[in-house]
């Protein structure tokens, strides 16, 4: 039974807002909001008031290191974890005789030197890797104008998909999530449809990851394609070569000129 | 005399909404560059509240990775219907803070409490979130014009996670009068806020 009559307790309506409350006024407090409409729309009130207190506080600016020392922990917590190894003992060497440790030395550093040079070379001849669907996927998405059609879930298809193509026409990429579960020798085979009929564009596994993400081949300007769609296939790809053997998963079609 | 001042408060400017859609669609599928973009743009402000509970940079700190990490690992999930990101984010911030100072259990052992009244900045005028409501602007003005003993207590209760009775014996002050100040300071408020939307 209440220890407070109704105007008390809603006086405590504001502390209880800020947290601010024991915990047996704060229980009378919960009690009255349970029942009283009124004190449910003055809570209300109270916690717009409470999104601007974040303004009280002093503006600050955080170290500039901060941000690699938040990716560092980043990286260390959802790196998978190793498993662990032996240690591993070696015998000690015997000490070698007969070689001046001096010459031991130089030739250590002339060594290390070499390894440098090398490695530097290697470094700067490589070619630098290819971006990951996925980077491709978000490169093109953060595009100010690039155009993005989305598939949602639908009665016949739970496949959901996000086709985005870059503002210059000459890129595309595909995401398609909640896919169904395929088999080690099933695989998804993507499928590029123009006017004249369809046309490969890779076979993909079962993506590890939430979703599966295609770049779409460019051998053909995107505005040629008046389709693209997935189909489930054996892991090599449809038997049939350019047509599909499988369930179809998913399809968008590409918008069409203007005018038509 | 009219001492006119101006004072930095938190000056945090809200993400333009549909690049922050795209942002949090994008870390929803373990995008990192979206995370790094969306930590660029609000790390300061959330380092600000972080700091102005815990009073210490290293503390601060460990919370501003906090808050980014459980965004990050989808334990903290932002529902669009239940308000704007960034006043989830900064109430999110703020709990994180508070239970990390209750954990280490470190009380502010300054002589005299945060008064924004004695610390004279000459910045630009302050605030705001750039898609503020006029009803928000009035109350982040009133803020300013709060009686300092008001907005002690309001403060203590909100950035330092205290009771009524722990202000109280904080301030040195009855506890009638410390649950008078936060009443009558967020009645003020509420007050503004009628007016304003009476308007």
């Amino acid at each position: 039974m209440s220890k407070m009559n109704r105007e008390d307790v809603i006086q405590l309506l504001p502390a209880y807002v800020l947290d601010a409350l024991e915990s047996e006024a704060r229980q009378e407090v919960d009690g009255l909001l349970t029942v009283d409409s009124e004190a449910q729309a003055l809570l209300e009130q109270y916690r717009q008031i409470e999104s601007v207190l974040p303004l009280m506080a002093e503006h600050r600016t955080a170290s500039s290191d901060l941000r690699d020392r938040f990716l560092d922990r980043l990286h260390e917590e959802t790196a998978p974890s190793d498993d662990p190894m032996p240690i591993i003992q070696f015998p000690e060497k015997p000490k070698r005789k007969g070689i001046p440790l001096r010459r031991r030395y130089l030739v250590s550093m002339v060594a290390t030197f070499v390894i440098a040079v090398v490695g530097l070379v290697l470094l700067l001849t490589s070619e630098p890797e290819a971006p990951t669907p996925q980077v491709t996927f978000y490169e093109i998405s953060n595009q100010t104008d690039a155009e993005r059609i989305t598939i949602a879930a639908s009665a016949d298809s739970v496949v959901e998909g996000d086709l985005v193509i870059s503002s210059d026409r000459e890129r595309a990429a595909l995401r398609l999530k909640q896919l169904p579960v395929i088999n080690d020798d099933q695989a998804f085979q993507l499928w590029l449809v123009d006017e004249s009929g369809a046309m490969s564009g890779g076979v993909y596994p079962m993506p590890e990851d939430y979703a599966l993400y295609v770049v779409i081949p460019n051998e053909k300007p995107i505005d040629n394609y008046i389709r693209f769609g997935v189909s489930l296939e054996p892991a090599g790809g449809s038997p049939l070569g350019n047509a599909p053997s499988g369930e179809r998963v998913f399809s968008v079609a590409l918008p069409t000129s203007s005018g038509q | 005399m009219n001492r006119q001042f101006y004072q930095t408060i938190l000056l945090a400017i809200a993400m333009d909404p549909q690049k922050l859609v795209n942002l949090l669609d994008q870390i929803e599928h373990n995008y990192e560059p979206a995370l790094v973009e969306l930590y660029d743009y609000y790390v300061n402000v959330v380092y600000s509240v972080s700091y102005q509970v815990l009073e210490n940079k290293q503390d601060a700190e460990e919370v501003t990775q906090d808050v980014f990490l459980r965004i990050w690992n989808k334990s903290a999930l932002y529902n669009p219907d239940k308000g704007r990101f960034l006043n989830w984010l900064l109430t999110m911030t703020r709990r994180i803070a508070i239970d990390n100072l209750r954990r280490k259990q470190r009380v502010s052992q300054v002589s005299n409490p945060i008064s924004l009244d004695e610390k004279e900045y000459l910045w630009e005028t302050a605030l705001i979130y750039d898609d503020l409501s006029d009803l928000q602007r009035m109350l982040a003005s009133a803020l300013q014009e709060l009686p300092t003993d008001y907005r002690d207590a309001i403060q203590l209760a909100y950035f330092r996670g205290m009771t009524h009775t722990e202000i109280s014996e904080h301030l040195n002050k009855p506890l009638g009068t410390i649950k008078s100040h936060i009443r009558q300071g967020m009645e003020k408020l509420r007050t503004v806020w009628i007016s304003t939307e009476q308007t």
